[in-house]
């Protein structure tokens, strides 16, 4: 009997000695609290944030990176210099883009509203625990800068995108309240607690602050002993992305004041020196010069840093390898179904026909939008021919995502964010638009002289420009659109261009800010139907919105 | 000393004076069922119990009495009886087996308890019946056995995993499925997707039940209420399966022998066009759709010029990257039509064998067996087989004191055909497996070129891969081994101590390849391959120490149990893949893969339990029980790390009262009630619910980790159990000497607490995961009923009758404030004041007799609002009639028609079914025996999405079912049932009560008829027993639905958002396969 007691006895001790085991801690997550602890663990933040802009989530999620925020783009634009795929109409969301069609309980809306909210979550999570209960270790105080600078980078990047997709263009119902976006600048901590709209205008401002202070906290240059550390630094931001993006944000603005603030601090990253570039104390002695092949900055092997001379300010490279990444770059808007461009479902993009279409099986050679289509590389090396049988005749589409040989597959992991080419036909334009023609010829020349083989400056008098200022502005918008053709800009510009005519007169073109037109219907540059609607989770799980809070039209 | 010599003498002489009154008693100890001798069964004198003996193989023996002594002869599987010897000198004592009399005892938690004195609701299914039932795994043999027991098969594939579920679906987003217990050891039931693989490339998830051989379970009881489960708390809110393995019993070696053989075919295949149907009505649909005059795309009727002549070279030249087919095959087969169904379908056949050795002495009991079974699946290259093997052993040490252990190991492999379409796989990972194969693979196609090769692209056109295993594998291995150790002490009369240790390893091995030609993109596609390895090891320790005291004082009797259980799992996954493959079909290892991508992860849980439990009766005719356990687990947030479970119960045996007990007619009258907790802290394989914080892993930059944001732990610390609350009240009866019994139950079960979560918003930037709490609650209300009876019970001839019929209302109680769209999207949403599996749809109204374009219901509105119904939702108005272009608009308009804003809950058409149960009837003559059973559903509908996607005339390749063709428009005026065909139209993408249909069916589940040889003839040929039998599984089917097959399960094999389509979308089909029929012939010995 004793023995029996000192057995069940010993048995239950050891059932409650167990009782340790009750606590098992998670084996696959980092919890909250750890995420201070450590420098290394804020920069993985950093990580995040910009790998959810290149290429994160699931491989079928749409909208999910930074490609799809070009794709959408360039669909919601195609009709003026590019129309979609033809298999587009295989593709709800594109076609539905296309068609500003998409409601507000369509899933792509809810993944691209996470997506970029993700991002802006991370920055926010740095900024907080980087100033409010920072990290002990000895490496913090060497990195600290940096790391808010890129999560202040990170946050205008992501609200610039957003305020572009929700709010209308700068200028238009600018401080009507509601109309702008959540200007999310807290830690999110359990994700119930949202915020409201901002108007556009409180937007604009924001991305701008949190630019200026980026810009300030940013290094100019790789400093071994920030950076030794963290090799993804070779794609992150740095002072000049931030000042260029800055400049990019004016130009959206669309204003006198904006354009010149824009013009200012495109000098600060290019030189003062219109139709050169040069190094400024800004880009730590980095020249940032236009590459003679234009394929360099669109076809870079993911993991190699820029070139000491690129043209690439910012350039974000995905995963982990250069032979990973692109299942999860690529399946997205794109319907990505191939590493064979040919092959590349909705990513191919078609530049718009000439007239007549060429018959069916010859090359198309010659284009509405290129001048030059013999020797301008952007023409024969950014595009390809390739011909369908039957209604669709023979197109040119994009090979700037597509360029990638089946071994390497770089396609879609490898996104130049911010060009120089950008910002020198941005100054062109903005020199144009002041007055300032010499400036704007001299830029304009820059762009073309490194694209078009034996190219001769052009002076104002040529017949392409036909001597005024209004000739020059009209053709330095047609270069911008060869120089930026594929990379979503279209769309914004045309907002941008009507918003600066609203105000100022016709400078612009008439056709460049004429309404779209879809089908039956047109679509003028401040229609309601144009902006995206909010996602239906955004509005009924944040308690913040409501269903009130819905974009109209 | 003095004393010792005192009590020496007093000895002597009572020898003396015993001496003078002794007789020798011999005799035989037989089993009363078959006559047969019984060998090592104890016989002792009762008031001298250290006077006694054992049979011999004969069952003889020998024995020294007192004089008109009673003697006590017992055995391992005989409980104990008394004879009285008299005056005769040779007698011959028939013992009742344990297993003969277990009708009347139950094998419960932690014990057994007789069924007469039984409060809480226990269902008992014995071996033999799961046995007969043609399948791989015992699950699906349970369908329609036991009232309250819902069991549905996901598929008619060989392996398939089964769907279970016991009084209603328990949870939202947890798990619904029961615990099983098998020989005292929880283990892993779990249907898994073998770490998020399923789905991929088309598995369906891995069963590892389809591991355990039906033909070593003795019994498995179904503990149902609160009474008889809350013994189990924090795991048991669904029910419990207890399952007990054969023993042996003392006496001759019995060794048993089962063959069997059989064929298996598919029981329902759907009716498509044929060729020339096909392209006549491809060509009709062209026609209407350019007659309709209205323009997409700017293409009229939405046809692009190319397709005008409806040609079916447009498949060949449009396609890129060229399709592998040769012409002039092409222009042959064009008006042929070719039956791809043989290359999908095909007759199987299932081999089982077992062999047993049961028996053993007074003191060793053993029961060894030793099981093949082999199945071909009705479609090719889906087959099964599985090796298993068992050793229970018992051991008296002595009186008080037994030893014995359980050991089984079983190894098993699918090779799994891959289900569902091609759109549910990334990637195109899956070129789409059984649906596309019965119906993209058109009737005009031929199978191969004439060079051999497939015509078409494999991953567009030809769905036919899986012939060939150098295109395509799946294969599912399992391996697992249950041991359980145990010991038990008799401490004093009535009171023993008993110790478990027992563990369950499972080992899961999952293989898939996908040659790189049929990947999207063939040999130029991303994926280029796949070579794909994952594995799962789970490995549970399990301990139970426990008291047992019986005792009773005068007419109270006092049954109590008290003790602890350990239970430690650990589950291990890690999956390597490989892509970019080289196309030579040998070199399928990730060895050869141009990029490997690999991940492994870490589950464990633990619980501790502490449980007692109480049974008294008064004169067996008042009864009282309760239980409790206190359960702490891992799986709870830290707030909630400990739990109590208790229950109650009642009963009061009417028939022992005087004013029945002379009744000839009423033999049991028993009323019973229980009262319950139970938990539910299985969250069925899905991310960690008790864990947040910042995920690893899902984000890679520039070559660096990125972390991605999940939730917090202050969310997740407040977890805990989902708590199911149970009364049952239930009526038993026995009438006229038992003839006809059975029982009556009702029972609530209040779920509350269920865990749920909304996704956080959006602009929250958290992603993935959810903000999960114990918010939500649900209610099932049901009525169960069985009845058996012998109608003939002659000496020859006898005719059993069981029915039983159990019938179940689920309505969601609360969601806790959550939107239904918040739970889940889609088909299936959750609604306040409906039944989970509540559909969400456009209605579907008919047709336009003008158009021949669809007609749906927009919502009921007055004064331009919405008009909400009860519980704030949306209703459908059938006199708002909305008729729908083919291009998705509102006829003669260019506005979409927007479908969310027609969508509604579907009133009375809920996804689960209402009555549900099975009736068999067991006819005998002499050694001849029929059989049959009877299964059934009722009140349930079907979304069937397969027929979704058959329904209309696409572009692509893909046949139509004839329904959707029969009285279709064809003409203005047309009075229709099924729309216009119109040529490749928008409202294909539409899900719509269109595609709702009945569930209700009978189904002719078993037929079975046997012959047993006479005895005399048996033992001329020195057998026990020989058993001829020939047994029908699935032989008909009764029902209206047009689909596969109307069992269904919730399309297990994808995963939804949540992880737990059984629960919300239980009444989805995706086009599973359909159930197999099955054809045995068998052979049974007995030696």
């Amino acid at each position: 009997m004793k023995k029996i007691f000192l057995f069940a006895t010993t048995a239950f001790l050891i059932a409650v000695g167990s009782c340790k085991k009750l606590e098992l801690p998670p084996t696959f997550e980092l919890a909250s609290s750890e995420i201070n602890k450590s420098t290394s663990n804020l920069d993985g933040l950093i990580n995040g944030a910009y790998g959810r802009w290149i290429a994160q989530g699931a491989g079928n999620l749409q909208f999910a990176s930074g490609f799809d925020h070009i794709l959408f783009a360039e669909a919601m634009a195609s009709g003026r210099t590019t129309f979609p795929s033809p298999q587009s109409s295989a593709a709800a969301v594109t076609n539905l883009a296309y068609n500003f069609s998409l409601l507000e309980d369509n899933a792509a809306l809810g993944r691209l509203s996470r997506n970029l909210y993700a991002s802006i979550a991370m920055a926010n999570s740095v900024l907080y625990y980087a100033q409010y209960d920072p990290p002990q270790d000895a490496d913090f105080p060497i990195q600290k800068g940096r790391l808010l600078g890129e999560a202040y980078f990170i946050r205008a990047l992501c609200f610039f995108q957003a305020v572009r997709y929700w709010g209308h263009q700068y200028g238009h119902n600018s401080n009507a309240a509601g109309g702008g976006i959540m200007l999310a600048l807290d830690i999110s901590r359990d994700g119930t607690v949202g915020v409201g709209r901002s108007s556009v205008e409180d937007a604009y401002r924001r991305i701008l602050n949190d630019l200026d202070s980026a810009t300030l906290l940013l290094p100019a240059n790789y400093d071994p002993v920030q950076h030794a550390a963290y090799p993804a630094y070779r794609f992150r931001a740095s002072k000049a992305a931030a000042i260029a993006l800055q400049a990019k944000v004016n130009f959206q603005q669309a204003t006198p004041a904006s354009y010149q603030k824009a013009k200012e601090l495109i000098n600060r990253v290019l030189g003062p020196t219109p139709g050169a570039i040069a190094s400024t104390p800004e880009t730590g002695g980095r020249t940032f010069a236009l590459q003679t092949d234009v394929k360099v900055p669109f076809n870079a092997v993911g993991f190699q840093a820029p070139p000491a001379n690129s043209e690439e300010i910012l350039r974000l490279v995905n995963n982990t390898s250069a032979t990973q990444g692109y299942t999860t770059a690529s399946q997205n808007l794109t319907s990505e179904s191939g590493g064979n461009p040919f092959n590349r479902g909705q990513a191919r993009w078609f530049l718009a026909r000439p007239t007549p279409n060429p018959p069916a099986g010859s090359p198309v050679n010659t284009s509405p939008l290129f001048d030059d289509p013999l020797n301008d590389r952007r023409f024969t090396e950014l595009t390809a021919n390739f011909s369908f049988t039957g209604g669709v005749g023979n197109q040119r589409f994009s090979q700037k995502w597509g360029l990638q040989t089946q071994q390497t597959l770089i396609g879609m992991q490898s996104l130049p964010l911010l060009r120089a080419a950008d910002l020198v036909i941005m100054r062109a334009e903005i020199n144009a638009v002041q007055g300032n023609l010499a400036d704007a010829l001299a830029d304009y020349n820059l762009i073309r002289r490194r694209a078009i083989t034996g190219y001769a400056d052009r002076t104002l008098a040529h017949p392409a420009i036909g001597g005024t200022q209004a000739g020059l502005i009209a053709e330095i918008v047609q270069e911008r659109r060869r120089e930026l053709l594929f990379e979503g800009d279209e769309f914004w510009s045309w907002k941008r261009m009507a918003a600066y005519n609203a105000q100022n007169g016709p400078v612009y073109p008439a056709a460049e800010v004429a309404p779209l037109i879809r089908g039956t219907q047109t679509f003028a540059w401040n229609a309601n139907r144009i902006l995206l609607k909010i996602a239906l989770d955004d509005l009924t799980l944040n308690p913040q919105l409501g269903t009130g809070a819905q974009n109209p039209g | 000393m003095m004393k010792r010599w005192l009590l020496l003498l007093a000895l002597l002489c009572s020898a003396v004076v015993f001496g003078q009154d002794r007789v020798t008693v011999s005799g035989t100890v037989v089993s009363r069922s078959d006559k047969q001798p019984l060998e090592g069964i104890s016989v002792s004198v009762a008031s001298d119990r250290n006077t006694g003996t054992t049979t011999d193989r004969s069952g003889k023996f020998t024995l020294l009495v007192p004089r008109n002594a009673r003697l006590v002869v017992s055995g391992v599987g005989y409980p104990a009886s008394e004879v009285a010897v008299g005056n005769r000198a040779s007698l011959t004592i028939q013992l009742e087996s344990t297993s003969a009399m277990l009708e009347d005892v139950v094998v419960v938690g932690f014990g057994t308890q007789s069924r007469r004195t039984l409060t809480g609701s226990v269902s008992r299914i014995r071996g033999d019946e799961v046995a007969q039932i043609a399948s791989t795994n015992f699950q699906s043999a349970l369908q329609g056995l036991a009232p309250g027991l819902s069991v549905a098969n996901s598929s008619g594939m060989a392996g398939a995993p089964v769907r279970v579920r016991v009084r209603g679906t328990g949870s939202i987003f947890s798990s619904g499925d029961p615990l099983y217990i098998i020989d005292g050891v929880p283990v892993d039931a779990e249907n898994s997707g073998l770490f998020a693989n399923t789905g991929r490339g088309g598995a369906p998830p891995a069963n590892p039940m389809s591991n355990i051989d039906p033909n070593d379970v003795e019994s498995i009881e179904v503990l149902k209420d609160a009474a008889a489960s809350a013994i189990y708390g924090a795991r048991a809110a669904n029910g419990v399966l207890l399952i007990t393995t054969k023993k042996g019993k003392s006496g001759k070696t019995r060794i048993n022998v089962n063959v069997s053989y059989g064929f298996n075919e598919a029981t329902n295949k759907v009716d498509y066009l044929n060729g020339k149907e096909y392209m006549d009505l491809r060509a009709e649909s062209i026609r209407n759709s350019l007659a309709t005059g209205i323009t997409f795309q700017g293409n009229l009727g939405g046809v692009p010029a190319i397709w005008l002549n409806g040609g079916y070279n447009q498949w060949f030249s449009n396609a890129v990257p060229p399709l592998n087919y040769d012409s002039s095959v092409a222009a042959q087969t064009a008006a042929q039509n070719i039956n791809h169904f043989e290359d999908v379908f095909r007759k199987g056949k299932v081999i089982t064998s077992s062999i047993s050795a049961a028996g053993g002495n007074d003191r060793t009991q053993f029961f060894l067996s030793g099981n093949y079974q082999g199945e071909e699946g009705i479609l090719h290259r889906n087959d099964f087989k599985r090796f298993s093997g068992r050793a229970n052993v018992d051991h008296r040490i002595n009186d008080r004191f037994k030893i014995g252990t359980q050991v089984s190991g079983s190894y098993s492999k699918n090779g799994v055909y891959p289900i569902g379409p091609l759109s549910q796989f990334a990637g195109g990972f899956n070129p789409g497996g059984f649906l596309n194969a019965t119906n993209s693979v058109l009737p005009i196609f031929p199978k191969r070129n004439p060079n051999g090769t497939l015509f078409g692209v494999p991953q567009t056109v030809n769905n036919l891969v899986y012939l060939d295993e150098n295109l395509y594998f799946n294969t599912v291995e399992q391996q697992r081994y249950l041991a359980n150790i145990y010991g038990e002490y008799t401490i004093t009369r009535g009171l023993t101590f008993r110790s478990e240790v027992g563990t369950d390893f499972v080992n899961q091995v999952n293989r898939l390849y996908m040659n790189p030609t049929i990947t999207a993109g063939g040999t130029q596609g991303t994926l280029q391959g796949v070579a794909d390895s994952r594995s799962r090891s789970s490995n549970t320790l399990n301990t139970n120490t426990y008291f047992t005291y019986k005792t009773g004082y005068k007419d109270h009797s006092f049954d109590v149990v008290a003790g602890s259980q350990y239970t430690g799992s650990t589950t291990r996954s890690s999956w390597i893949q490989g892509n970019l493959l080289p196309a030579a079909p040998t070199l399928n290892t990730t060895q050869v893969a141009g990029q490997i991508s690999a991940q492994d992860r870490l589950d464990e849980f633990s619980y501790l339990s502490f449980f007692g439990r109480v049974n008294y009766n008064y004169k067996r005719k008042y009864l009282l029980g309760a239980s409790v356990r206190r359960d702490g687990s891992s799986r709870f947030g830290a707030n909630n790390r400990w739990a109590n479970f208790p229950s109650l119960s009642a009963g009061w045996v009417l028939s022992e009262e005087s004013f029945l007990r002379s009744s000839k007619a009423v033999s049991l009258l028993k009323l019973r009630a229980s009262w319950g907790l139970t938990g539910n802290s299985n969250p069925g394989g899905v991310e960690p619910i008790a864990y947040g914080g910042y995920g690893i892993g899902g984000a890679f930059y520039g070559g660096a980790i990125g972390y991605p944001f999940r939730r917090v732990p202050a969310l997740a610390d407040n977890i805990r159990w989902e708590r199911t609350e149970m009364i049952d009240l239930a009526l038993d009866f026995g009438f006229f000497r038992n003839r006809i019994n059975g029982s009556v139950n009702y029972y609530r079960r209040n779920t509350s607490d269920l865990i749920l979560g909304a996704a956080p918003p959006p602009a929250s930037g958290i992603v993935g995961g959810r903000n999960f709490a114990n918010i939500a609650s649900l209610r099932n209300d049901g009525i169960e009923l069985n009845i058996g009876s012998k109608i003939i019970d002659g000496k020859n001839f006898k005719w059993q009758v069981d029915l039983n019929a159990a019938y179940n209302q689920n309505e969601v109680v609360s969601l806790g404030g959550l939107a239904p769209t918040a739970v889940a999207f889609g088909v299936n949403r959750t609604f306040v004041g409906m039944p989970l599996s509540t559909y969400w749809l456009p209605m579907y109204l008919g047709v336009d007799p003008q158009t021949g374009f669809e007609v749906y219901a927009g919502r009921m509105q007055k004064d331009g609002k919405e008009v909400l119904d009860a519980n704030g939702y949306p209703v459908h108005d059938p006199n708002n009639r909305i008729v729908v272009d083919p291009f998705g608009r509102i006829n003669g308009t260019t506005t979409n028609v927007n479908w969310e804003g027609i969508s509604a809950p579907v009133n009375g058409k809920p996804g689960l079914p209402v009555w549900s149960g099975g009736l068999s009837n067991t006819l005998s003559y002499k050694g001849l025996s029929f059989a049959f059973l009877f299964t059934f559903n009722q009140g349930n509908w079907i979304y069937d999405e397969g027929a979704r996607t058959q329904a209309f005339m696409l572009q692509t390749y893909r046949n139509v079912r004839r329904e959707f063709v029969e009285n279709r428009w064809q003409r203005p005026g047309d009075i229709a049932s099924n729309p216009g065909v119109f040529f490749n139209p928008i409202t294909q993408n539409q899900q719509s009560t269109r595609f709702l249909y009945r569930g209700d069916f009978i189904r002719l589940r078993n037929v079975r008829l046997s012959y047993n040889l006479p005895v005399t003839l048996t033992r001329r040929l020195r057998m026990d027993r020989v058993n001829f039998f020939v047994n029908a599984t699935n032989l008909l089917l009764f029902t209206k639905f047009p689909g596969w097959d109307p069992e269904v399960v919730g399309t297990i094999g994808f995963q939804d958002f949540n992880n737990q389509p059984q629960n919300i979308a239980a009444g989805q089909t995706n086009s599973e396969p359909p159930q197999a029929r099955n054809i045995t012939f068998g052979l049974q010995l007995g030696f």
